[in-house]
């Protein structure tokens, strides 16, 4: 274990003095914390009641999807607690493989813990909202803390007990969806008996007996326990928690000690993509996608530069997603809840649907900021055929932007349906709606062109990152006043045509990408700029 | 000190190897040539014991699984991926405290690094590294331990010539202490004149053998005439 410890503490020492030794990242680090630290503090004045049991069966949802993802994946293509060094320098030393699995486990905790960290930000509105104590939010951030190392664990010895087995992966899926199935059959029985209304599906995740419910309602119990004040039964489903995963490594060390096979595959896959990342390549995102080949040929007539737009389609009929990707299901799942939520505040008169309305279109366009830098323009600039086709710059960028602004449009329609069907809000909402969200899309997409376009040759994230910043804060904040001031003006005057704002907005987001792309269609000139 | 009796490794329906049979005795350097995706790092990560395989491998007498086993043999892996958070004389530290070296190590990796010009890079991290670095203290760990069996899996690929001078006399230097080296490569003319036996895998088959030992020189021609006569079906 020595060598194993000297690694974790090492490594943990330099990457602290990496951080003093860079003061863009010490500062990064410090605002980071300072935000953080800011927001525990002042953030979230506004008190709202959502209510306790909507919360507990809107987390079982949340934890459920999330162990759901994990263990499939896991059951599928593999997991990894393991980095590639760890292949090449420590599996294949004379450290016992059971000593081994130990310091994965506690590499994945840091991990786990990392991303816990981020859970921290929402301490305001834990406070706020939900009217915790620092007790309550204790148990909310380290039950997502147990819920991530958990579900991990659970992965990769899914695997591993699996992998060499066929009828044993079988097995392994039949009791996951038999599970999951268990539980759907037993809401709708529920569901059934108490009227079928919103207010049941909440009240069934309260139910002590879906407390039961393996990991998800463990965890879910340990929570609101702590929240609800009954130390013991928190305590008994933590030690729950702590004994599955425990059990189960215990059997991968008893019967599989021979497991480095089942984690090499995923850990080189990991370690590639994670190169590519590094170094800029296309398509590194989708490297660990299954793609099947199916028919031969790209989808559709495209010629010229629409050849871009038509083998972005084939190749999400590749993988099986069409347009849409887990991007866009975060964006539905939001959606739905959001609707859930806004359909609450509206009943007991907190909010109005003008409100809803906006606070629907600004938020999901928020999300897209995030999502629109890894959409499949940021990898076809980093081809050359984008740069060699001889057809009309503006065109080329058009076209190749095009799927992603697709993609926005469906999903914009999928989300606020959902929002618009729960939350009551009108029909001609859904349409308009969708169309801005695509436009913000597009918007995001045509500032990443300009950022590009601006930095030039200067290969720097930070910069970069900086200028996609200023250059959003000047390009979508006239979008924000031009959508708030005319919803403001029609609310009042005349609220028949509030329609009015979504198309002036649609319009002005359309206007100012087709004049960014006119701009930015220098950066097809050399593949350097 | 390696024999490989029967080696066949599947991935799902994918036959990478099979039954392979091949040895290698101390102080005989083998080379494992094939063109691309002929399963050569699949046999070379079997030996390692990165993989599960049926059939039978042993080293010096030991299951290649077994710690003991482990404790004498080297790996250059294909990839070299190196801890982005260790500098590259605590890369040699690690290794050391791993293998539960003696002091003599640490000046053996002393020397390792003046031979491999890694000595101006000691407080360089892993991430800040050139590829051709990290190949470089990628040798340097597996070298370390003073392994009796020692794997080099494509060890050439982004070495500069002076570092390609330096592991070819590195090379055969162990092999002259009696250190059996196995390498895999599909670069012929870099181990020309190294090799004492030649074996040659396509489709996850050996379809050739050669002995320095036991065949007159220049006998069967190069192993470069050999290799295309088998890859390209040329008489």
């Amino acid at each position: 274990m020595r060598a194993l410890s000297y690694l974790l503490i090492t490594s943990m020492k330099n990457a602290f003095f990496q951080l003093v030794k860079k003061p863009v990242m010490l500062i990064v680090g410090i605002v980071f914390a300072g935000i953080m630290l800011m927001s525990m503090i002042f953030g979230g004045s506004r008190a709202g009641s959502v209510s306790l049991d909507l919360i507990r069966a809107g987390a079982f949802g949340l934890l459920g999807f999330i162990a759901y993802n994990t263990v499939s994946k896991g059951l599928k293509q593999g997991s990894t607690f393991f980095s590639m060094p760890d292949v090449n320098m420590i599996f294949t030393s004379p450290i016992r493989p059971q000593i081994v699995l130990m310091y994965g486990v506690i590499r994945q905790m840091g991990v786990s813990s990392m991303a816990t960290l981020f859970m921290c930000f929402q301490i305001p509105n834990m406070r706020n909202l939900l009217h915790l104590k620092a007790l309550g939010i204790f148990a909310l951030i380290s039950g997502w803390f147990f819920l991530l190392l958990v579900s991990q664990i659970l992965s990769l010895c899914a695997y591993s007990l699996t992998a060499p087995y066929p009828e044993r992966r079988r097995a392994g899926n039949i009791v996951m969806y038999g599970l999951i199935g268990l539980i759907a059959l037993a809401l709708i029985v529920y569901l059934a008996a108490n009227g079928g209304q919103m207010k049941a599906v909440i009240d069934f995740f309260g139910l002590s007996a879906v407390s039961f419910f393996p990991v998800v309602g463990w965890i879910n119990a340990y929570i609101f326990g702590l929240i609800n004040g009954d130390i013991v039964s928190a305590v008994l489903f933590l030690l729950l928690t702590a004994f599955f995963p425990a059990l189960c490594i215990a059997l991968v060390r008893r019967t599989n000690s021979d497991y480095y096979e089942d984690v090499l595959q995923t850990t080189e896959m990991r370690y590639n993509m994670r190169q590519a990342l590094k170094e800029g390549k296309a398509g590194a995102k989708n490297m660990n996608l299954r793609a099947r080949t199916g028919k031969s040929g790209l989808m559709g007539k495209g010629r010229g530069a629409s050849v871009f737009f038509y083998r972005h389609l084939t190749e999400q009929r590749r993988t099986g997603r069409l347009l849409l990707d887990f991007s866009s299901i975060i964006v539905i799942v939001i959606a739905a809840i959001g609707g859930i939520i806004f359909r609450n505040l509206t009943q007991s008169g907190q909010m109005k649907p003008i409100e809803m309305q906006i606070i629907a279109v600004s938020a999901l366009s928020y999300t897209l900021y995030f999502m629109t830098m890894t959409g499949k323009f940021t990898q076809e600039l980093n081809k050359p055929f984008l740069y060699m086709v001889p057809e009309s710059a503006v065109l080329k960028l058009f076209y190749s932007n095009l799927s992603t602004v697709v993609k926005s449009l469906l999903e914009g329609a999928i989300a606020f349906s959902i929002i618009a069907a729960l939350a009551g809000l009108p029909v001609w909402y859904i349409p308009l709606a969708a169309v801005l969200y695509a436009t913000m899309s597009q918007m995001y997409i045509s500032i990443s062109i300009l950022t590009q376009r601006i930095q030039g040759g200067a290969n720097s994230k930070i910069l970069g990152a900086f200028l996609y910043l200023i250059c959003t804060g000047i390009l979508v904040v006239p979008t924000a006043i031009i959508f708030g001031v005319l919803q403001a003006i029609f609310y009042f005057s005349n609220q028949n045509l509030l329609f009015i704002s979504y198309l002036a907005t649609i319009g002005y987001n359309l206007t100012i990408s087709a004049l960014v792309l006119f701009i930015g269609k220098g950066i097809l000139k050399d593949a350097n700029t | 000190m390696l024999i490989v009796s029967n080696l066949t490794k599947k991935y799902g329906s994918t036959l990478a190897n099979e039954n392979l049979n091949f040895s290698l005795d101390s102080g005989e350097m083998g080379v494992l040539l094939g063109p691309n995706g002929a399963g050569k790092s699949t046999a070379i990560k079997c030996i390692m014991g990165l993989l599960r395989f049926s059939g039978n491998i042993e080293i010096n007498g030991l299951n290649n699984k077994s710690e003991a086993a482990k404790r004498i043999m080297g790996y250059v892996p294909e990839i070299p991926a190196l801890y982005e958070l260790l500098t590259v004389e605590e890369h040699a530290e690690f290794i050391i405290r791993a293998y539960r070296l003696n002091k003599s190590a640490e000046a053996y990796a002393d020397e390792l690094m003046v031979r491999l010009e890694l000595d101006d890079k000691r407080k360089k991290l892993g991430k800040e590294l050139s590829k051709g670095m990290q190949q470089k203290v990628s040798i340097m760990c597996a070298l370390l331990p003073r392994p009796r069996m020692l794997l080099l899996d494509e060890p050439l690929v982004g070495l500069d010539p002076h570092a390609i001078k330096e592991l070819k006399l590195i090379l055969t230097g162990l092999r002259d202490k009696g250190t059996a080296i196995f390498v895999s490569t599909h670069m012929i003319d870099s181990v020309e004149g190294l090799w004492d036996k030649a074996f040659i895998m396509v489709n996850g088959h050996i379809v050739a053998t050669r002995d320095r030992k036991t065949e007159n020189a220049g006998e069967h021609g190069s192993l470069e005439d050999l290799f295309f006569s088998i890859t390209e079906g040329r008489e």
